[in-house]
């Protein structure tokens, strides 16, 4: 995510972070052979989907909202693939790679106008911190418009193509439910994190694009739509984000499921194993009715609760406190890691295994300990070299007396 | 022709262009010494084709030399001496390009006894008879002692005596088991011969004797891989010595002693190898290779001990892929050993590249480079990469063949060699993250040369191999894989038909 | 008169002469020498003269010594008083030989340090005449005889810097300890007398078997001594006290023939009391054995840490006899020739040592210490590494004699020793490679004339290409050793057996 937004939309997209659950989808016989394995799988991601969406409430930086945005979607992924619907976990891969491709590119031109913006006036303020952002709006017209789109996309608002991905993986949970319960605590972070996603995303476009602007007076002047090179693959991104639903439309509303039926013969061995759970029409229709409702409340909380207006450039804001101050700092993970794994591990390397055992124990007392020994004795026998006649002849009598003993044995 | 000759050409060459530099005058002195490796290298090269993978020990000669005592001068190659043979003779001439600059002094007697270096380390190599072997083994110990003590670093006095008084005190030991067990054999054929396949045909049942044997083979090997504990002369050699003799030091030297296990230590003693508590002692020694070497090079401040710690680790995993005898870790032991080589080696050039330009090896010195030094950089990376073990690089081969033919002997063992392969990220990234893309805050830094044309020309063949073994290995492991399924069918049935008489 | 040389009567006047024709030319040149020193001992020219009469002497005793060897010289019967075998003749070539690289060696030390004493010469060629002797003694009397005059000639040799204390000190310490411990040897010899009622060797060993006397308590108490007074000579610890002082204050070339030569004739003289009288005795194996472990540690321990060049060979030389003790404990004929072997190389490198040694320093080169040695490749890089192939070859590294010597006396105690001598010969070459010279005029001073470098070339060549090709040498080192006989046991009343078997060509 420090690296540059192409870059970002590239890999934290779409195709690196996306490996494990293309393991888990490749290896799904295995998965299916264990039905703990695929539970815990599943539990995961909900709890991944759920724990990422609470840090991305309280990001500035917006990047940093879209990467913990991605770690949330992933939990989704997960628990597709972990509740045996392979094809689901697919699918939202495929419609996650759209949008949010879509939403970093399109925030690589937010912050490009905003670096350029700020080149020019030789400021020093973050590009990237939506407290420094606002409005812009009415200067990337086209970025934002697109942007919306995938806002909703991910929100899950239909038709667009992450409400028919999203929905799957929520119906095949909440379908296992019914057998077994553990499922619907799944389902319900699943359906937690996704009124989390709809609020943060809702939030990101406020701050970014509507209410006034707080980049600064000289800077405003210099803020401009990307170039069409920038802004062409967007509107790419934006038809598929809103057409890419076609891909596997449940048959509830009538459509037919190309991904789930292209992929039959690679998952058909573990969906032998493990039978999905069918539910009847009016179920799925509420769970539909239910998750659109999430979304819309997710989106209309922000817009009534949020206040962009009482935003301060990111120089002037106050620093967070309390629950904001954790979700900021990310639950504190990275810092746990630091002092429980890497700082122990350290000290452990430094002072334990190179200064006391390698240097002193092993090539101090064994290696060079014995070579000290040697000397000591050969100092010793030196000693005895006194130069005094009548002492060497003392000695030779002790040999002769061991000498002649010996002999007598 | 060729067949009968190539080996002793190979081993006699670079003496021959020792005594020439040693009277060339001496502004031409390393042009002599790399013109003579060049030769041998080239003499070596058609070795790649003329060997039969299927056809065993092969280019054999046999020459009677003290046949008052059963001591010949025999020499062949297999495919498991094949490329360390090939690896010799390439880092060679590399070393003596890449020692231009570096050694200034007495460069006569520097580049003659890289040379003779070398021919003691073709015979150590090709030697079939026990006696041969030992005497080349010793020879190599001189000339490396004077390498390291004279064109050393501070502290080279100490580092010199170390390398050499351990090294001989193993080596002495081993002496005394080859001489007992030619002893105890002629006991039993009543032929007195040092001859390596007559001992390997008639070593037979030697009770607890064996034990003893295998442990001075074991430690004069042991001390060469480095097996820990045995591996604390190498940190101070590695980094006392000149750039070359490093390289060849780590790159040619340590494989002498995985080479010993495979050409001697495991097939006399096949009983005692595989008996429980050797087996467990090995693969535990080796796992704390892999994990004690990786942790500790992850603290050290000076480049050149952590590469020194790293050998510890890389040759922690081809002791495992020997012991698990299985033939895809046999394999991915012989190439963990090669790629050792050239990856290690091309880190010590780097690092002696390094240090020629600001005279110091701590990694705190630098910070930044890559903008100063970007071919540099670039070529620091592309190798540390494939000292982790990168796919794509020369280095995942070997660690991957090694894990996975060792998971069947040794499942557990296999899985915390895994782990190793993290610590190898763990002490190379950090250290290559401060020395080339931290802040550039030292101005001493800002202003040093890019690699010259020469140093390029060290670098860039390690590279080619490093990309080259990692996306196509298959030509030397096809060359490797007769000989490894041999070794492994004469270690395991014999330890299998002791283990049902007991 | 019928002269067969396999088949020497040594009762018969003209026989006894032809086999002890080396011993008697040595005998007159010893005397020449000594009527033309008594006439001319005042200029260098004249101290020169005598030396080249020297060689001349030992070369045609050589000569001789090599005449009886090439016609196969053998005795018929018991031999009397001198034994004619291959083993006396390897032996005597030994000694002729070392004594003239130390001549060869001396003629430049002497003008050096002043010492005009062309006396000097006539006691070497004294000395070696009791080596040969001693090498040669059929009967305990007889080696007693060659032992005493051979030490004598040396106690005077020790002191014969006149000027120098040390030199004094040397002589006195030597000669005291030595009549102590000859009177030790002595005693040993009545009692094994008393035991036997015979000195001559071949016949002690017959009497031994036919009386059972193996565990006898007088022989036994006798070879306790014997092994005493030769332990002494070859300076076993403990007995060994006396060689560090007396190789300190001797001068070097005599401080290297005393480890070279005078070793080599206690040695040669134990091994064959031992092969021939002691055979069937099983007590002594052990005890040597035990004499060899001691005297190889504590030699090589000792030397660690010794600071002068001088002393530090003084104690290798203690340690290797140590290692040669091993050969001799064996008492089979692998070990005989494993023993000769390892005196010729051992021989080499020594001397070879001493010589490089003579031409450091000066004062009889007690001062000369290893730091001493620093930077002295870059000044006098032949020197440098001819000392450094006579270190790696008492270490044995392969491709040098030493090597070839160690392994064919191999034994697991010998490896820890040997470790333990690199610690004080490499410091030796370090010093001389690795260190950088403390001024320019640090080695200024240091000389070989072209005599020493004949002998030092000659030495470091011997040793490099004996440790290539050592195939001849180890030949006639186990024919030699073979050589020496035991008598199988026989009965007082039937006439003694032929005891020797052709020896081949």
């Amino acid at each position: 995510m420090q690296g540059p937004t192409p870059v970002s939309a590239l890999i934290h997209a779409a195709t690196m972070v996306t490996a494990g659950v293309y393991l888990v989808a490749r290896c799904n016989v295995l998965f299916a052979l264990s039905p703990l394995g695929s539970a815990t799988v599943a539990g995961v991601g909900a709890v991944t989907a759920l724990f990422a969406a609470t840090i991305a409430l309280k990001q500035w930086d917006v990047k940093r909202v879209l990467a913990y945005s991605t770690i949330s979607q992933l939990g989704y992924m997960f628990l597709g693939v972990g509740t045996g619907a392979y094809a689901a976990g697919i699918f939202h891969l495929v419609t996650h790679a759209f949008f949010k491709a879509l939403l970093f590119l399109g925030s690589g031109s937010v912050i490009h106008a905003m670096h350029h913006a700020y080149h020019i006036t030789h400021a020093h303020d973050d590009a990237q911190d939506m407290r420094n952002m606002g409005g812009l709006q009415r200067y990337l017209p086209w970025t934002a418009t697109l942007m919306w789109i995938a806002t909703l996309a991910i929100a899950g608002i239909p038709p667009l193509s992450g409400f028919f991905s999203k929905d799957e993986i929520l119906g095949a949970a909440f379908a296992l439910g019914t057998a077994e319960p553990v499922w619907l605590v799944y389902w319900a972070m699943g359906v937690a994190a996704a009124l989390l996603t709809a609020f943060y995303m809702t939030r990101l476009m406020l701050y970014t694009f509507h209410g006034p602007n707080r980049t600064g007076e000289r800077e405003r002047a210099h803020l401009h739509e990307a170039p069409w090179v920038m802004t062409g693959p967007l509107v790419v991104l934006g038809a598929l984000s809103l057409a890419g639903g076609v891909l596997n439309l449940p048959e509830l509303v009538g459509g037919k499921p190309w991904l789930e039926h292209w992929l039959a013969p690679v998952t058909a061995l573990a969906d032998r194993m493990r039978p999905v759970v069918e539910l009847s029409a009016a179920v799925e229709w509420t769970l539909v009715g239910g998750a659109v409702l999430v979304a819309a409340l997710g989106i209309a909380g922000a817009v009534r609760l949020l206040r962009p207006e009482a935003l301060v450039p990111a120089r002037l804001a106050p620093p967070e406190t309390g629950l904001g101050r954790v979700l900021w700092k990310k639950w504190y993970v990275d810092e746990i890691y630091d002092a429980a794994i890497v700082r122990p591990i350290h000290w452990l390397a430094r002072e334990v295994l190179w200064k006391t055992i390698d240097a002193r124990l092993v090539d101090g007392l064994l290696v060079n300990g014995s070579a000290t020994a040697f000397r000591a004795l050969g100092w010793l026998g030196s000693r005895l070299q006194t130069g005094e006649v009548g002492f060497y002849v003392a000695l030779f009598v002790v040999g002769v007396l061991l000498v002649v003993g010996a002999a007598l044995h | 022709m060729y067949a009968q000759t190539v080996l002793t050409a190979l081993l006699v060459w670079p003496a021959l262009a020792a005594v020439a530099v040693l009277a060339a005058p001496v502004r031409w002195a390393k042009h002599v010494a790399l013109a003579g490796s060049l030769v041998e290298f080239a003499i070596s090269v058609p070795l790649w084709w003329v060997f039969q993978p299927a056809g065993g020990m092969q280019l054999q000669l046999d020459v009677p030399w003290i046949p008052g005592w059963g001591i010949h001068y025999a020499v062949g190659v297999d495919g498991i001496s094949l490329f360390l043979i090939l690896l010799t003779t390439f880092l060679v001439p590399l070393s003596i390009l890449g020692s231009y600059t570096y050694i200034t002094t007495r460069e006569r007697a520097f580049y003659a006894l890289m040379l003779v270096l070398t021919s003691g380390m073709i015979g150590v190599f090709v030697a079939l008879d026990l006696f041969l072997f030992y005497v080349m083994w010793d020879v190599m110990l001189i000339p490396m002692y004077f390498i390291i003590g004279m064109w050393g670093g501070q502290n080279r006095l100490y580092a010199a005596l170390k390398f050499f008084v351990y090294t001989f005190f193993g080596s002495l030991l081993m002496l005394v088991a080859i001489v007992a067990l030619v002893y105890l054999v002629a006991q039993r054929t009543g032929v007195y011969s040092f001859s390596y396949f007559h001992l390997m045909g008639n070593v037979g049942e030697l009770g607890t004797l064996a034990f003893w044997l295998f442990g001075a083979f074991f430690l004069a090997f042991a001390i060469k891989v480095p097996i820990f504990p045995f591996h604390t002369w190498l940190p101070d050699a590695h980094v006392e010595a000149p750039t070359a003799g490093s390289v060849i030091l780590a790159a040619v030297l340590l494989k002498m002693g995985t080479y010993g296990f495979l050409r001697f230590a495991l097939p006399l003693f096949p009983r005692v190898a595989l008996h429980p508590a050797v087996q467990t002692a090995i693969v535990t020694l080796s796992l704390i290779g892999i994990i004690y070497g990786g942790l500790v090079a992850m603290v050290q401040p000076d480049f050149k001990k952590l590469i020194a710690y790293s050998s510890v680790a890389h040759l922690g995993f081809v002791m495992l892929g020997i012991w698990a005898l299985t033939l895809q870790s046999v394999q991915g032991a012989l190439m963990v050993m090669i790629n050792h080589g050239i990856s290690t080696g091309a880190l010590f050039f780097l690092v002696g590249m390094l240090y020629e330009r600001r005279h110091t090896r701590q990694i705190d010195a630098f910070g930044g480079i890559a903008k100063v030094v970007p071919l540099f950089a670039a070529v620091l990376t592309i190798v540390s990469l494939s000292s982790i073990g990168l796919p794509a690089t020369n280095g995942f081969v070997g660690e991957f063949l090694v894990l996975v033919g060792a998971f069947r002997t040794y499942p557990a063992a296999a899985v915390i060699a895994a782990v190793g392969v993290i610590v190898a990220a763990m002490y190379l990234l950090p250290a290559l993250q401060r020395v080339i893309y931290n802040p550039l805050d030292k101005p001493e830094n800002a202003r040093l040369p890019d690699l010259s044309a020469r140093e390029l020309a060290v670098l860039l063949p390690l590279v080619a191999c490093i990309v080259w073994l990692g996306v196509y290995p298959a030509p030397l492991l096809r060359r490797m894989e007769p000989s490894a399924q041999r070794f492994i069918e004469t270690v395991r049935p014999a330890a299998g038909a002791a283990a049902a008489a007991r | 008169m019928n002269l067969d040389f396999q088949a020497l009567d040594l009762s018969r006047p003209g026989d006894l002469l032809v086999a002890l024709a080396p011993e008697l030319v040595l005998t007159l040149a010893a005397l020449l020498v000594l009527l033309v020193v008594a006439w001319r001992h005042r200029t260098p020219q004249d101290l020169r003269l005598a030396g080249w009469l020297t060689l001349a002497g030992l070369g045609a005793a050589g000569f001789a010594a090599w005449f009886l060897w090439w016609r196969g010289a053998g005795a018929a019967g018991i031999p009397a008083m001198i034994a004619v075998d291959d083993f006396r003749f390897v032996a005597d070539w030994l000694f002729l030989g070392t004594t003239a690289l130390t001549v060869l060696v001396s003629f430049d030390y002497l003008e050096r340090e002043a010492v005009w004493v062309p006396e000097y010469f006539v006691l070497l060629l004294f000395a070696t005449l009791g080596m040969m002797l001693m090498a040669g003694a059929q009967d305990l009397m007889v080696l007693f005889l060659g032992l005493e005059l051979m030490s004598i000639a040396l106690y005077v040799l020790a002191g014969s810097s006149r000027r120098s204390a040390a030199g004094a000190e040397a002589a006195l310490k030597y000669f005291l300890l030595g009549a102590f411990a000859s009177g030790f040897l002595l005693y040993g010899i009545a009692l094994v007398y008393g035991a036997t009622a015979t000195t001559n060797l071949t016949l002690i060993g017959v009497q031994i078997a036919t009386l059972g006397l193996q565990h006898g308590t007088m022989l036994e108490i006798g070879l306790g001594l014997l092994l005493v007074g030769f332990g002494f000579k070859v300076a076993a610890v403990p007995f060994h006290m006396w060689a560090p002082d007396v190789y300190d204050g001797s001068p070097t070339p005599i401080a290297g023939y005393m480890a070279t030569a005078v070793k080599a004739a206690a040695f040669a003289a134990l091994f064959r009391v031992l092969g021939e009288a002691f055979a069937a005795v099983p007590a002594w194996h052990a005890i040597v054995w035990w004499l060899a472990v001691v005297t190889m540690v504590v030699g090589n321990l000792i030397a660690l840490v010794q600071r002068t060049l001088k002393r530090l060979l003084a104690y290798s030389s203690i340690a290797h006899a140590g290692y040669l003790l091993v050969a001799v404990a064996t008492g089979t004929a692998a070990g005989a020739a494993a023993f000769l072997f390892y005196l010729v190389a051992y021989t080499l490198m020594t001397l070879a040592a001493f010589a490089l040694l003579a031409a450091k320093g000066t004062n009889g080169e007690r001062d000369v210490r290893i730091d001493d040695l620093a930077g002295l490749a870059q000044r006098r890089p032949w020197l440098a590494l001819a000392l450094a192939v006579c270190m790696l070859s008492l270490l044995g590294i392969p491709f040098t004699a030493g090597f070839i010597g160690k392994w064919v006396l191999l034994a697991a105690v010998l490896v820890l020793a040997s470790v333990i001598s690199a610690g004080y010969y490499l410091p030796v070459i370090m010093a001389m490679y690795m260190q950088p010279e403390p001024s320019a005029e640090a080695h200024a001073g240091m000389r070989l004339g072209r005599l020493g470098s004949a002998v030092v070339a000659a030495a470091v060549a011997g040793l490099l290409f004996f440790g290539v090709r050592p195939n001849r040498l180890l030949d006639i080192a186990r024919v030699s050793g073979a050589s020496v006989r035991v008598a199988p046991a026989v009965s007082s009343d039937a006439p003694p057996a032929s005891l020797r078997e052709p020896t081949g060509r």
